[in-house]
């Protein structure tokens, strides 16, 4: 991938630009892996938000089930439980660090 | 000799009993659909059923009746057999009696002359029936107004009586279209028709319509010589002749334009130009100036290069594919 200067994040809550600047994020490093995910050298993002704990180089996703909004991952420490509930507008998500599988 | 004659009387005793009580099972007549029928019983799949089987028929799968009443039958489940007790009156099992339903018909239902009209239409000589077994309220309801004794389909989505025309292919239940003329009522889609004075989206009369212009374009497209509808909708400012549907190569999606505008579903996209837009991704679209995130609506993004701004797609072993957008200097992540 290119070397970029900015990530951007869309969604349809911005009143005026839809996309916001990811917050944290290193662009030089920066790196989309997929659906709502991304990650750089140091952080792994679900949306714009930061998965707490997680282990940018080892964080890998191994079950995604799109139609329930739910995500299985691990890294070298934990694996991660991630669940999307929708609301009108907004995502929120919530994570289980540590559960067992 | 005594033997003999012993014998004989016996053997004469065997064929006469089997003439006059059948073996059980013998005289089972079998019907569609996983119906049988002898004497003295109606069976379904074996099963043992509380129905009288005089004069009893198996009208289609969700359908049966015999002299007196008239079932209608939900869908078993996957993997759920029927048992004799789903026919009891008030259980909520797979099997209702139609006659027992007294708060949903006001009157019983007239298993003589009761009909099926089509897939979704029945009738006896007092009222029409509707039921769409893939609608969330699977309970056959009367179609109110209707008239037993005119009613006729039009399509497999309309049907008329004398007096009304009614809509009945509605997900939550038939309508019926109010203000429609049937004498001069035409089907012109699935969900638009018209008469000699209005046009009407399924149920709705659309006021702002002109009947005589009025036609379909598209599934959810229609023009009169004045204006655009989708959905029924009136399109605000849209110009009939040159309003079109905006083709994508991978899908089909709800941007439309004519010569001074943009459209998403039916509402202007702000600033865009028509000349150049173009749908870049699913969620992603740009003109000349600007690049265009839409979701529900459509945003403008500030701070693209709107050169080098386009889609992309990855693929990975846990997802399809995901679709990002960059330009020149920044990436682009969709969060809907």
């Amino acid at each position: 991938m290119l070397a970029i200067e900015t990530a951007f994040f869309c969604a349809e809550l911005k009143e005026k630009d839809p996309c916001a600047v990811l917050p944290d994020s290193d662009p030089d490093s920066f790196e989309y892996i997929g659906k709502y995910f991304s990650k750089d050298m140091s952080n792994v993002f679900f949306k714009e938000k930061t998965v707490k704990g997680a282990d940018a180089v080892t964080f890998e996703i191994f079950q995604a089930d799109d139609h329930k909004g739910l995500y299985r991952a691990r890294d070298k420490n934990s694996i991660y439980k991630i669940q999307r509930v929708s609301a009108p507008v907004f995502y929120e998500y919530k994570l289980e660090n540590g559960e067992k599988e | 000799m005594k033997l003999l004659l012993w014998l004989i009387l016996l053997s004469g005793l065997i064929v006469h009993f089997a003439k006059e009580y059948p073996a059980q099972g013998s005289s089972k007549k079998q019907l569609s659909h996983g119906y049988s029928v002898d004497r003295n019983s109606v069976y379904y799949r074996g099963y043992k059923l509380q129905i009288n089987p005089q004069g009893f028929e198996v009208l289609s799968n969700h359908w049966v009746k015999n002299n007196k009443q008239v079932f209608f039958m939900f869908t078993p489940r996957t993997g759920q057999e029927l048992r004799p007790g789903l026919w009891s009156e008030g259980e909520d099992g797979d099997f209702y009696k139609l006659n027992s339903f007294l708060g949903f018909f006001e009157r019983p239902v007239d298993a003589k002359s009761f009909e099926l009209i089509n897939d979704y239409l029945a009738a006896d000589k007092f009222q029409v029936y509707y039921f769409n077994t893939r609608a969330p309220v699977k309970v056959p309801s009367v179609l109110k107004d209707a008239d037993p004794k005119t009613l006729d389909t039009i399509t497999e989505d309309y049907a008329r009586d004398k007096n009304k025309v009614f809509y009945t292919r509605r997900y939550f239940g038939p309508c019926t279209i109010e203000q429609a003329d049937p004498k001069t009522f035409s089907v012109l889609s699935e969900r638009y028709s018209k008469d000699k004075q209005y046009a009407f989206h399924e149920c709705t009369i659309m006021k702002n319509a002109d009947s005589k212009t009025f036609r379909v374009t598209s599934g959810f497209i229609a023009k009169d010589l004045k204006n655009v509808f989708r959905s029924g909708k009136m399109v605000a400012s849209a110009n009939p002749g040159t309003f079109k549907h905006m083709k994508h190569r991978f899908s089909n999606l709800n941007f439309y334009k004519d010569d001074q505008h943009v459209y998403y579903f039916k509402n202007i996209v702000e600033d865009a130009d028509p000349s150049t837009f173009k749908i870049v991704g699913s969620y992603f679209s740009k003109d000349h100036q600007y690049a265009f995130f839409c979701s529900k609506k459509c945003h403008k993004i500030y701070n693209t290069d709107i050169k080098t701004f386009r889609t992309m797609t990855i693929h990975s072993n846990w997802a399809n594919a995901s679709v990002y957008a960059r330009d020149r200097n920044s990436v682009f992540l969709c969060g809907t």
